[in-house]
């Protein structure tokens, strides 16, 4: 017993891994060669490497093979079924999945972006998004789109001061100008003065009151600063954006997860 | 001394240098099998239900022997293959030629992935039916009661350790000890590098010697 202390001192120092390795005859180097050899000197490496072999062969020979519960020949309904599941061959495969990646990454540096940008009206932001998520169909069920409307029919008298504002772009005016191919913008104006608490007055914001107004009094101000580019908040833009192409990553990433299995 | 005494057919195999990833005949073309199932997957991109279904027969029980060794049981292992020969229907595209044994291995490994991701977040023990007799391979009379006896005690308490070692080390020993592939085939299959593969096998069978420890007389006899 006491000889064998020391020398399971020694073992735990030997690299078992190297044994490990020249069981299966993979190709070692010189210094490798030289190292193993003298662990093999050592009696519980050799009993290792020994109980390695074996295991190996019983991996081979021993290991129960289950029955195959079923046949697994597709039925022509269910390839059927497969198929219409497919996405396009140039979506598929490895494809979609970069694709879907680098679209979440460009989302979220906007989204960032966006974020760091000051003057952000966040809420409007977020309402832009579900508006350009939802509004379409809503438009369309309704008869016709906001953008028809604000395109067809600009309101000139918007006033000025809504258009210094991220809230403003949700104005009719707004839209007349570059900000018309925002769709979702246009669809979000006030319907009326007597809606919400805007309308109590004195607790809106600065420009908010100036929106109100316009809606409330057509025609009372100049339209010059209402067709500006200016008007869209970049930030705003950023943030819907990011959100969007983020949104549209993920369902990528998830769907060319299940597609790639 | 660093010979092992391993057949030495197989061990030259898996270590050559040559490309085995997609098996060649000596005279430079696809082997034949390779050669029937490139067909095969030609005529099922055509529409042929049929050839597609060939070579799920071909297939059908290497895919199941691979992935109950991963996941364990049996009713998990067919919908997993279930799945596999599905999805490798739904993706006959995105085969790039190639063994095809090595393409639904990484699709059918891919699925039973899944499967065991899944079991982690809601572990439930899977019933032990690798004791049940349907698993041992038939025996005549003419072999050795003891031998029997032996050998699926050997089994079984094999089967008990590989589903004890970690996901990875599991897959590399099945697909290298038991399903017979090379280190560059299981690169392939796995998307690791050739050293990972080693590395995964030589740590994954000293996993499995530290947990049979107490039982390794079995695997002296």
């Amino acid at each position: 017993m006491i000889p064998s202390q020391p020398a399971s001192q020694e073992h735990a120092r030997h690299d078992l891994e190297l044994v490990a390795a020249a069981v299966e005859g993979d190709a070692l180097s010189m210094g490798e060669r030289e190292r193993l050899s003298a662990q093999l000197a050592c009696p519980e490496c050799r009993a290792l490497q020994a109980d390695l072999l074996r295991l190996a062969t019983s991996l081979r020979s021993d290991l129960p093979l289950p029955p195959r519960p079923r046949d697994f020949r597709l039925s022509p309904s269910t390839a059927g079924a497969a198929r219409r599941l497919r996405l396009p061959a140039w979506l598929a495969g490895a494809r979609l999945q970069p694709l879907a990646a680098a679209l979440c990454s460009v989302g979220l540096l906007l989204v960032l972006v966006g974020v760091a940008v000051p003057g952000t009206d966040r809420p409007s932001v977020l309402q832009t998004v579900g508006n350009a998520i939802s509004g379409p169909a809503e438009r369309e069920s309704s008869g016709g789109t906001g953008y028809d409307q604000a395109a067809g029919a600009p309101q000139p008298s918007a006033a000025p001061s809504a258009a210094s504002l991220p809230g403003a772009m949700g104005s009719p005016a707004a839209s007349a100008g570059p900000t018309a191919a925002l769709p979702a913008f246009s669809s979000e104006e006030p319907k009326s003065p007597q809606e919400g608490p805007r309308d109590a007055g004195g607790s809106l914001p600065p420009g908010a009151e100036g929106m109100v107004g316009a809606s409330a009094s057509p025609g009372s101000t100049p339209p010059q600063a209402a067709q500006s580019p200016a008007s869209i908040d970049p930030a705003a833009l950023l943030l819907a954006g990011g959100i969007l192409l983020t949104l549209v990553g993920l369902g990528g990433l998830i769907l060319g997860r299940r597609q790639g299995r | 001394m660093l010979d092992s005494g391993r057949p030495r057919d197989r061990r030259d195999r898996r270590t050559r240098a040559a490309p085995v990833i997609e098996p060649r005949t000596p005279g430079g073309g696809p082997s034949p099998e390779q050669a029937r199932d490139e067909w095969l997957v030609q005529r099922a991109l055509s529409g042929d239900l049929d050839a597609f279904n060939e070579l799920v027969t071909h297939y059908q029980d290497f895919l199941f022997a691979l992935v109950v060794r991963m996941v364990g049981d049996r009713d998990a292992a067919a919908d997993v293959v279930q799945e596999a020969f599905l999805n490798a229907y739904r993706n006959l595209r995105s085969y790039r030629g190639g063994a095809v044994r090595s393409w639904l291995a990484r699709i059918a490994l891919n699925a039973a992935t899944d499967v065991l991701r899944r079991r982690r977040r809601r572990p439930a023990e899977p019933y032990p039916d690798w004791e049940d007799d349907a698993w041992q391979p038939p025996t005549g009379p003419e072999v050795d009661p003891e031998q029997v006896a032996t050998r699926r005690a050997r089994g079984r308490v094999l089967m008990d350790a590989l589903q004890r070692i970690g996901e990875d080390q599991r897959r590399a020993i099945v697909l290298f000890d038991v399903e017979g592939f090379d280190y560059a085939e299981i690169a392939a299959i796995t998307g690791v590098s050739l050293g990972t593969v080693k590395s995964r096998i030589h740590r994954g069978r000293l996993a499995l010697r530290e947990l049979l420890q107490d039982q390794m007389e079995l695997f002296r006899e």
